[in-house]
Protein backbone atom coordinates (compact mmCIF):
# COMPACT_ATOMS: atom_id res chain seq x y z
CA UNK A 1 0.00 0.00 0.00
CA UNK A 2 2.88 2.31 0.87
CA UNK A 3 4.43 1.72 -2.55
CA UNK A 4 1.14 2.75 -4.17
CA UNK A 5 0.01 5.66 -2.00
CA UNK A 6 3.23 6.67 -0.23
CA UNK A 7 3.99 9.56 -2.56
CA UNK A 8 0.65 11.20 -1.72
CA UNK A 9 2.08 11.94 1.71
CA UNK A 10 4.88 13.93 0.05
CA UNK A 11 2.45 16.59 -1.24
CA UNK A 12 2.89 19.91 0.52
CA UNK A 13 0.75 23.04 0.38
CA UNK A 14 3.35 25.00 -1.61
CA UNK A 15 3.15 22.47 -4.43
CA UNK A 16 -0.63 22.70 -4.36
CA UNK A 17 -0.37 26.49 -4.71
CA UNK A 18 1.88 26.02 -7.74
CA UNK A 19 -0.66 23.65 -9.28
CA UNK A 20 -3.22 26.43 -8.88
CA UNK A 21 -0.84 28.96 -10.47
CA UNK A 22 -0.23 26.52 -13.33
CA UNK A 23 -3.99 26.16 -13.73
CA UNK A 24 -4.42 29.94 -13.83
CA UNK A 25 -1.77 30.27 -16.54
CA UNK A 26 -3.50 27.55 -18.59
CA UNK A 27 -6.86 29.30 -18.08
CA UNK A 28 -5.43 32.64 -19.22
CA UNK A 29 -3.95 30.96 -22.28
CA UNK A 30 -7.01 28.97 -23.32
CA UNK A 31 -10.01 31.01 -22.15
CA UNK A 32 -8.54 34.50 -22.53
CA UNK A 33 -6.17 33.82 -25.44
CA UNK A 34 -3.30 35.53 -23.60
CA UNK A 35 0.05 34.55 -25.14
CA UNK A 36 -1.14 30.92 -25.30
CA UNK A 37 2.05 29.67 -26.96
CA UNK A 38 4.00 30.47 -23.81
CA UNK A 39 1.55 30.57 -20.94
CA UNK A 40 0.05 27.15 -21.64
CA UNK A 41 3.38 25.25 -21.68
CA UNK A 42 4.54 27.23 -18.65
CA UNK A 43 1.33 26.47 -16.79
CA UNK A 44 1.50 22.78 -17.59
CA UNK A 45 5.21 22.72 -16.78
CA UNK A 46 4.49 24.32 -13.40
CA UNK A 47 2.22 21.39 -12.60
CA UNK A 48 4.77 18.84 -13.89
CA UNK A 49 7.65 20.11 -11.76
CA UNK A 50 5.56 20.47 -8.60
CA UNK A 51 4.34 16.91 -8.39
CA UNK A 52 6.17 15.26 -5.47
CA UNK A 53 9.28 13.31 -6.55
CA UNK A 54 8.49 14.35 -10.12
CA UNK A 55 10.47 12.35 -12.65
CA UNK A 56 10.43 15.37 -14.98
CA UNK A 57 13.11 17.09 -12.89
CA UNK A 58 16.34 15.96 -11.28
CA UNK A 59 15.78 14.04 -8.06
CA UNK A 60 17.89 12.35 -5.43
CA UNK A 61 16.44 8.88 -5.33
CA UNK A 62 17.22 5.62 -3.58
CA UNK A 63 18.06 2.69 -5.76
CA UNK A 64 18.77 -0.93 -4.97
CA UNK A 65 22.17 -1.70 -6.45
CA UNK A 66 23.61 -5.16 -5.85
CA UNK A 67 21.43 -5.66 -2.81
CA UNK A 68 22.51 -2.32 -1.30
CA UNK A 69 20.33 0.79 -1.17
CA UNK A 70 22.23 3.70 -2.71
CA UNK A 71 21.19 7.32 -3.06
CA UNK A 72 21.84 8.64 -6.52
CA UNK A 73 20.85 11.46 -8.78
CA UNK A 74 18.31 10.86 -11.53
CA UNK A 75 18.50 13.66 -14.06
CA UNK A 76 15.10 14.87 -15.19
CA UNK A 77 14.29 15.56 -18.85
CA UNK A 78 13.33 19.16 -18.14
CA UNK A 79 16.71 19.77 -16.52
CA UNK A 80 18.37 18.26 -19.59
CA UNK A 81 16.35 20.56 -21.85
CA UNK A 82 17.18 23.50 -19.59
CA UNK A 83 20.90 22.80 -19.82
CA UNK A 84 20.63 22.27 -23.58
CA UNK A 85 18.58 25.32 -24.42
CA UNK A 86 18.11 27.88 -21.66
CA UNK A 87 21.32 27.78 -19.60
CA UNK A 88 23.33 28.32 -22.79
CA UNK A 89 20.74 30.84 -24.14
CA UNK A 90 20.23 28.75 -27.28
CA UNK A 91 16.40 28.63 -27.31
CA UNK A 92 15.82 32.39 -27.01
CA UNK A 93 18.38 33.05 -29.74
CA UNK A 94 16.88 30.50 -32.13
CA UNK A 95 13.45 31.98 -31.44
CA UNK A 96 14.82 35.38 -32.37
CA UNK A 97 15.69 34.12 -35.86
CA UNK A 98 12.03 33.28 -36.31
CA UNK A 99 10.87 36.59 -34.87
CA UNK A 100 13.28 38.51 -37.10
CA UNK A 101 11.90 36.69 -40.13
CA UNK A 102 8.38 37.73 -39.14
CA UNK A 103 9.10 41.46 -38.76
CA UNK A 104 8.51 43.91 -41.62
CA UNK A 105 10.68 46.98 -41.05
CA UNK A 106 9.06 48.75 -44.03
CA UNK A 107 6.81 51.13 -42.01
CA UNK A 108 9.79 52.05 -39.82
CA UNK A 109 12.13 52.57 -42.77
CA UNK A 110 9.60 54.85 -44.48
CA UNK A 111 9.43 56.93 -41.29
CA UNK A 112 12.81 56.50 -39.58
CA UNK A 113 12.22 59.20 -36.94
CA UNK A 114 10.10 56.55 -35.19
CA UNK A 115 13.40 54.93 -34.16
CA UNK A 116 13.59 57.45 -31.32
CA UNK A 117 10.25 56.44 -29.86
CA UNK A 118 11.54 52.91 -29.53
CA UNK A 119 14.45 54.31 -27.56
CA UNK A 120 12.30 56.49 -25.29
CA UNK A 121 9.96 53.65 -24.42
CA UNK A 122 12.79 51.66 -22.82
CA UNK A 123 12.86 54.17 -19.94
CA UNK A 124 10.91 51.76 -17.75
CA UNK A 125 13.79 49.27 -17.84
CA UNK A 126 16.27 51.67 -16.30
CA UNK A 127 13.79 53.24 -13.91
CA UNK A 128 12.90 49.79 -12.61
CA UNK A 129 16.60 48.96 -12.28
CA UNK A 130 16.96 51.87 -9.85
CA UNK A 131 13.79 50.88 -8.01
CA UNK A 132 14.81 47.24 -7.69
CA UNK A 133 18.27 48.08 -6.41
CA UNK A 134 16.71 50.47 -3.88
CA UNK A 135 14.48 47.62 -2.67
CA UNK A 136 17.54 45.56 -1.83
CA UNK A 137 18.00 43.35 -4.88
CA UNK A 138 21.58 42.76 -5.98
CA UNK A 139 22.79 44.51 -9.14
CA UNK A 140 22.47 41.27 -11.09
CA UNK A 141 18.94 40.56 -9.89
CA UNK A 142 17.89 44.20 -10.34
CA UNK A 143 19.12 44.07 -13.95
CA UNK A 144 17.34 40.77 -14.56
CA UNK A 145 14.10 42.13 -13.08
CA UNK A 146 14.31 45.46 -14.91
CA UNK A 147 14.58 43.74 -18.29
CA UNK A 148 10.95 42.68 -17.90
CA UNK A 149 10.40 46.20 -19.23
CA UNK A 150 11.93 45.14 -22.52
CA UNK A 151 8.52 43.49 -23.10
CA UNK A 152 10.36 40.79 -24.98
CA UNK A 153 10.56 37.19 -23.82
CA UNK A 154 13.86 36.10 -25.38
CA UNK A 155 15.65 39.25 -24.17
CA UNK A 156 14.30 38.74 -20.65
CA UNK A 157 15.43 35.11 -20.61
CA UNK A 158 18.82 36.03 -22.08
CA UNK A 159 19.63 38.74 -19.54
CA UNK A 160 18.22 36.88 -16.52
CA UNK A 161 20.18 33.78 -17.49
CA UNK A 162 23.36 35.81 -18.15
CA UNK A 163 23.26 37.11 -14.59
CA UNK A 164 22.29 33.67 -13.20
CA UNK A 165 19.31 35.28 -11.51
CA UNK A 166 17.61 33.21 -8.83
CA UNK A 167 14.30 34.71 -9.88
CA UNK A 168 14.29 33.70 -13.54
CA UNK A 169 10.99 31.82 -13.16
CA UNK A 170 9.14 34.81 -11.75
CA UNK A 171 10.81 37.12 -14.27
CA UNK A 172 9.69 35.06 -17.25
CA UNK A 173 6.14 34.63 -15.93
CA UNK A 174 5.96 38.38 -15.35
CA UNK A 175 7.41 39.27 -18.77
CA UNK A 176 5.03 37.10 -20.77
CA UNK A 177 1.99 37.84 -18.61
CA UNK A 178 2.42 41.60 -18.83
CA UNK A 179 3.04 41.41 -22.59
CA UNK A 180 -0.38 39.81 -22.86
CA UNK A 181 -1.85 42.42 -20.50
CA UNK A 182 -0.71 45.44 -22.57
CA UNK A 183 -4.34 46.20 -23.60
CA UNK A 184 -5.14 46.57 -19.89
CA UNK A 185 -1.97 48.28 -18.69
CA UNK A 186 -1.33 50.95 -21.32
CA UNK A 187 -4.70 52.68 -21.91
CA UNK A 188 -5.31 53.93 -18.33
CA UNK A 189 -1.70 55.13 -18.06
CA UNK A 190 -1.98 57.00 -21.37
CA UNK A 191 -5.29 58.63 -20.39
CA UNK A 192 -3.74 59.76 -17.12
CA UNK A 193 -0.80 61.56 -18.74
CA UNK A 194 -2.38 62.98 -21.89
CA UNK A 195 -5.19 65.44 -22.54
CA UNK A 196 -8.11 64.76 -24.85
CA UNK A 197 -6.85 67.34 -27.35
CA UNK A 198 -3.46 65.59 -27.43
CA UNK A 199 -5.11 62.23 -28.08
CA UNK A 200 -7.06 63.81 -30.95
CA UNK A 201 -3.94 64.94 -32.83
CA UNK A 202 -4.19 63.67 -36.37
CA UNK A 203 -1.22 62.20 -38.15
CA UNK A 204 -1.13 61.81 -41.90
CA UNK A 205 0.51 58.73 -43.28
CA UNK A 206 2.33 59.15 -46.55
CA UNK A 207 3.17 55.83 -48.12
CA UNK A 208 6.86 55.88 -49.10
CA UNK A 209 8.47 53.27 -51.22
CA UNK A 210 11.25 51.57 -49.30
CA UNK A 211 13.91 50.22 -51.65
CA UNK A 212 15.15 46.65 -51.54
CA UNK A 213 18.71 47.84 -50.88
CA UNK A 214 17.59 49.69 -47.74
CA UNK A 215 15.66 46.64 -46.53
CA UNK A 216 18.71 44.41 -47.02
CA UNK A 217 21.32 46.80 -45.63
CA UNK A 218 19.28 47.82 -42.55
CA UNK A 219 19.62 44.56 -40.57
CA UNK A 220 23.35 44.50 -41.28
CA UNK A 221 23.80 48.09 -40.12
CA UNK A 222 21.74 47.45 -36.96
CA UNK A 223 23.88 44.44 -36.08
CA UNK A 224 27.17 46.27 -36.59
CA UNK A 225 26.16 49.45 -34.76
CA UNK A 226 24.47 47.68 -31.85
CA UNK A 227 27.36 45.25 -31.61
CA UNK A 228 29.93 48.03 -31.39
CA UNK A 229 28.08 49.82 -28.59
CA UNK A 230 26.71 46.82 -26.72
CA UNK A 231 28.88 43.83 -27.58
CA UNK A 232 26.99 41.50 -25.27
CA UNK A 233 23.89 42.11 -27.38
CA UNK A 234 25.51 40.84 -30.59
CA UNK A 235 23.99 37.38 -30.21
CA UNK A 236 20.49 38.77 -29.57
CA UNK A 237 20.60 41.54 -32.16
CA UNK A 238 22.53 39.41 -34.62
CA UNK A 239 20.09 36.52 -34.59
CA UNK A 240 17.09 38.86 -34.82
CA UNK A 241 18.62 40.69 -37.77
CA UNK A 242 19.77 37.43 -39.38
CA UNK A 243 16.16 36.30 -39.40
CA UNK A 244 15.14 39.61 -40.94
CA UNK A 245 17.89 39.40 -43.57
CA UNK A 246 16.69 35.94 -44.59
CA UNK A 247 13.25 37.48 -45.09
CA UNK A 248 14.34 40.59 -46.98
CA UNK A 249 17.07 39.17 -49.23
CA UNK A 250 14.40 37.74 -51.54
CA UNK A 251 16.36 34.59 -52.41
CA UNK A 252 15.72 32.46 -49.33
CA UNK A 253 11.95 32.14 -49.37
CA UNK A 254 11.82 28.60 -48.01
CA UNK A 255 14.32 29.36 -45.23
CA UNK A 256 12.34 32.44 -44.28
CA UNK A 257 9.13 30.46 -44.22
CA UNK A 258 10.71 27.70 -42.11
CA UNK A 259 12.15 30.26 -39.68
CA UNK A 260 8.78 31.96 -39.26
CA UNK A 261 6.82 28.75 -38.82
CA UNK A 262 8.63 25.52 -38.04
CA UNK A 263 11.63 26.95 -36.19
CA UNK A 264 9.63 29.48 -34.19
CA UNK A 265 6.95 26.94 -33.29
CA UNK A 266 9.39 24.18 -32.32
CA UNK A 267 11.48 26.41 -30.12
CA UNK A 268 8.41 28.02 -28.54
CA UNK A 269 7.08 24.53 -27.78
CA UNK A 270 10.22 23.57 -25.88
CA UNK A 271 10.93 26.98 -24.35
CA UNK A 272 7.72 27.34 -22.38
CA UNK A 273 7.78 23.92 -20.77
CA UNK A 274 11.51 24.07 -20.05
CA UNK A 275 11.30 27.44 -18.32
CA UNK A 276 8.98 25.77 -15.80
CA UNK A 277 12.07 24.18 -14.20
CA UNK A 278 12.36 27.49 -12.32
CA UNK A 279 8.76 27.31 -11.15
CA UNK A 280 9.38 24.75 -8.44
CA UNK A 281 7.57 25.82 -5.30
CA UNK A 282 10.68 26.31 -3.18
CA UNK A 283 12.18 28.67 -5.81
CA UNK A 284 9.01 30.48 -6.89
CA UNK A 285 6.92 31.00 -3.75
CA UNK A 286 8.65 33.69 -1.78
CA UNK A 287 7.97 37.39 -1.03
CA UNK A 288 10.48 38.38 -3.72
CA UNK A 289 8.20 36.91 -6.40
CA UNK A 290 5.43 39.37 -5.46
CA UNK A 291 7.94 42.21 -5.50
CA UNK A 292 9.15 41.10 -8.94
CA UNK A 293 5.58 41.05 -10.27
CA UNK A 294 5.08 44.58 -8.93
CA UNK A 295 8.40 45.79 -10.35
CA UNK A 296 7.58 44.23 -13.72
CA UNK A 297 4.33 46.17 -13.79
CA UNK A 298 6.23 49.35 -12.91
CA UNK A 299 8.60 48.68 -15.81
CA UNK A 300 5.72 48.47 -18.28
CA UNK A 301 4.03 51.56 -16.84
CA UNK A 302 7.17 53.68 -17.01
CA UNK A 303 8.00 52.41 -20.51
CA UNK A 304 4.63 53.89 -21.52
CA UNK A 305 5.29 57.09 -19.58
CA UNK A 306 8.75 57.48 -21.13
CA UNK A 307 7.46 57.06 -24.68
CA UNK A 308 4.50 59.42 -24.25
CA UNK A 309 6.54 62.17 -22.61
CA UNK A 310 9.17 61.92 -25.32
CA UNK A 311 6.45 62.47 -27.92
CA UNK A 312 5.25 65.52 -26.00
CA UNK A 313 8.83 66.81 -25.91
CA UNK A 314 9.17 66.31 -29.68
CA UNK A 315 5.94 68.27 -30.18
CA UNK A 316 7.56 71.36 -28.64
CA UNK A 317 9.93 71.51 -31.61
CA UNK A 318 7.90 70.12 -34.49
CA UNK A 319 5.48 71.84 -36.81
CA UNK A 320 3.69 68.61 -37.71
CA UNK A 321 2.59 67.38 -34.29
CA UNK A 322 2.82 63.78 -33.18
CA UNK A 323 -0.03 62.11 -31.37
CA UNK A 324 1.65 61.38 -27.99
CA UNK A 325 -0.04 57.97 -27.82
CA UNK A 326 2.41 56.90 -30.53
CA UNK A 327 5.18 57.21 -27.96
CA UNK A 328 3.60 54.40 -25.96
CA UNK A 329 3.94 52.02 -28.90
CA UNK A 330 7.72 52.19 -28.62
CA UNK A 331 7.34 49.35 -26.14
CA UNK A 332 8.44 46.10 -27.69
CA UNK A 333 5.12 44.25 -27.27
CA UNK A 334 4.59 43.82 -31.01
CA UNK A 335 1.97 44.01 -32.51
CA UNK A 336 -0.27 44.22 -29.46
CA UNK A 337 0.73 47.75 -28.43
CA UNK A 338 0.30 49.18 -31.95
CA UNK A 339 -3.20 47.73 -32.19
CA UNK A 340 -4.16 48.99 -28.72
CA UNK A 341 -3.07 52.57 -29.45
CA UNK A 342 -4.63 52.57 -32.94
CA UNK A 343 -7.90 51.45 -31.33
CA UNK A 344 -7.65 54.19 -28.68
CA UNK A 345 -7.17 56.80 -31.41
CA UNK A 346 -10.25 55.58 -33.28
CA UNK A 347 -12.29 55.61 -30.06
CA UNK A 348 -11.36 59.29 -29.62
CA UNK A 349 -11.97 60.12 -33.29
CA UNK A 350 -13.25 57.43 -35.69
CA UNK A 351 -11.50 59.12 -38.61
CA UNK A 352 -8.05 59.24 -37.01
CA UNK A 353 -6.11 56.24 -38.28
CA UNK A 354 -2.62 56.09 -36.80
CA UNK A 355 -1.97 52.36 -37.11
CA UNK A 356 0.98 52.61 -39.53
CA UNK A 357 2.74 55.17 -37.32
CA UNK A 358 2.05 52.96 -34.32
CA UNK A 359 3.47 49.92 -36.09
CA UNK A 360 6.62 51.89 -37.04
CA UNK A 361 7.28 52.85 -33.43
CA UNK A 362 6.36 49.37 -32.19
CA UNK A 363 8.86 47.72 -34.53
CA UNK A 364 11.49 50.25 -33.46
CA UNK A 365 10.84 49.15 -29.90
CA UNK A 366 11.79 45.61 -30.86
CA UNK A 367 15.24 46.83 -31.90
CA UNK A 368 15.60 49.19 -28.96
CA UNK A 369 14.66 46.55 -26.38
CA UNK A 370 17.38 44.20 -27.58
CA UNK A 371 19.95 47.00 -27.54
CA UNK A 372 18.75 47.93 -24.06
CA UNK A 373 19.34 44.35 -22.96
CA UNK A 374 22.92 44.49 -24.21
CA UNK A 375 23.52 47.88 -22.57
CA UNK A 376 22.09 46.68 -19.25
CA UNK A 377 24.50 43.75 -19.29
CA UNK A 378 27.46 45.96 -20.19
CA UNK A 379 26.69 48.70 -17.65
CA UNK A 380 25.84 46.39 -14.78
CA UNK A 381 28.99 44.33 -15.41
CA UNK A 382 30.87 47.60 -15.01
CA UNK A 383 29.11 48.23 -11.68
CA UNK A 384 29.90 44.75 -10.38
CA UNK A 385 33.58 45.12 -11.23
CA UNK B 1 21.94 55.42 4.79
CA UNK B 2 24.92 56.69 2.83
CA UNK B 3 25.26 53.22 1.30
CA UNK B 4 21.69 53.46 0.01
CA UNK B 5 22.27 56.95 -1.37
CA UNK B 6 25.47 55.83 -3.07
CA UNK B 7 23.68 52.81 -4.52
CA UNK B 8 20.84 54.99 -5.77
CA UNK B 9 23.26 57.39 -7.43
CA UNK B 10 25.08 54.50 -9.11
CA UNK B 11 21.77 53.15 -10.40
CA UNK B 12 20.86 56.63 -11.72
CA UNK B 13 24.21 56.60 -13.49
CA UNK B 14 23.24 53.32 -15.19
CA UNK B 15 19.87 54.86 -16.07
CA UNK B 16 21.44 57.93 -17.63
CA UNK B 17 24.12 56.06 -19.54
CA UNK B 18 21.67 53.40 -20.68
CA UNK B 19 19.15 55.87 -22.10
CA UNK B 20 21.95 57.91 -23.66
CA UNK B 21 23.39 54.76 -25.21
CA UNK B 22 20.09 53.71 -26.77
CA UNK B 23 19.46 57.18 -28.19
CA UNK B 24 22.98 57.36 -29.63
CA UNK B 25 22.55 53.97 -31.32
CA UNK B 26 19.15 54.99 -32.70
CA UNK B 27 20.60 58.27 -33.96
CA UNK B 28 23.34 56.42 -35.83
CA UNK B 29 20.74 54.05 -37.29
CA UNK B 30 18.59 57.02 -38.31
CA UNK B 31 21.50 58.68 -40.10
CA UNK B 32 22.58 55.43 -41.73
CA UNK B 33 19.05 54.63 -42.95
CA UNK B 34 18.67 58.15 -44.31
CA UNK B 35 22.05 57.93 -46.05
CA UNK B 36 21.34 54.56 -47.68
CA UNK B 37 17.94 55.72 -48.94
CA UNK B 38 19.56 58.85 -50.44
CA UNK B 39 22.30 56.78 -52.12
CA UNK B 40 19.63 54.58 -53.64
CA UNK B 41 17.67 57.58 -54.93
CA UNK B 42 20.86 59.06 -56.41
CA UNK B 43 21.55 55.94 -58.53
Amino acid sequence: MDALFGNLLNINYQQAIMWAIGGILIYLAVARDMEPSLLLPMGFGAILVNLPMSGAITQQIERLVGGVIQTGEEVGVLNELYAAGIANELFPLLLFIGIGAMIDFGPLLSNPRMLFFGAAAQFGIFFTFSLASLLGFSWQDAASISIIGAADGPTSIFVANYFHSNYIGAIIVAAYSYMALVPIIQPPVIRMITTKSERLIRMNYRQKDVGRLVRIVFPIIVTVVAGLFAPRSVALVGFLMFGNLIRECGVLGSLSSSAQKELANLVTLLLGITVAVNMQADKFLNPQTLMILALGLAAFVFDTVGGVFFAKLMNLFMKEKINPMIGATGISAFPMSARVIAKMAIEEDPTNHILMHAVSANVSGQIASVIAGGLVIKLVEGLIR
Amino acid sequence: MSDNVGRLLESFGVMGLGMLGIFVVMLILYIATFAVSKIRKGE
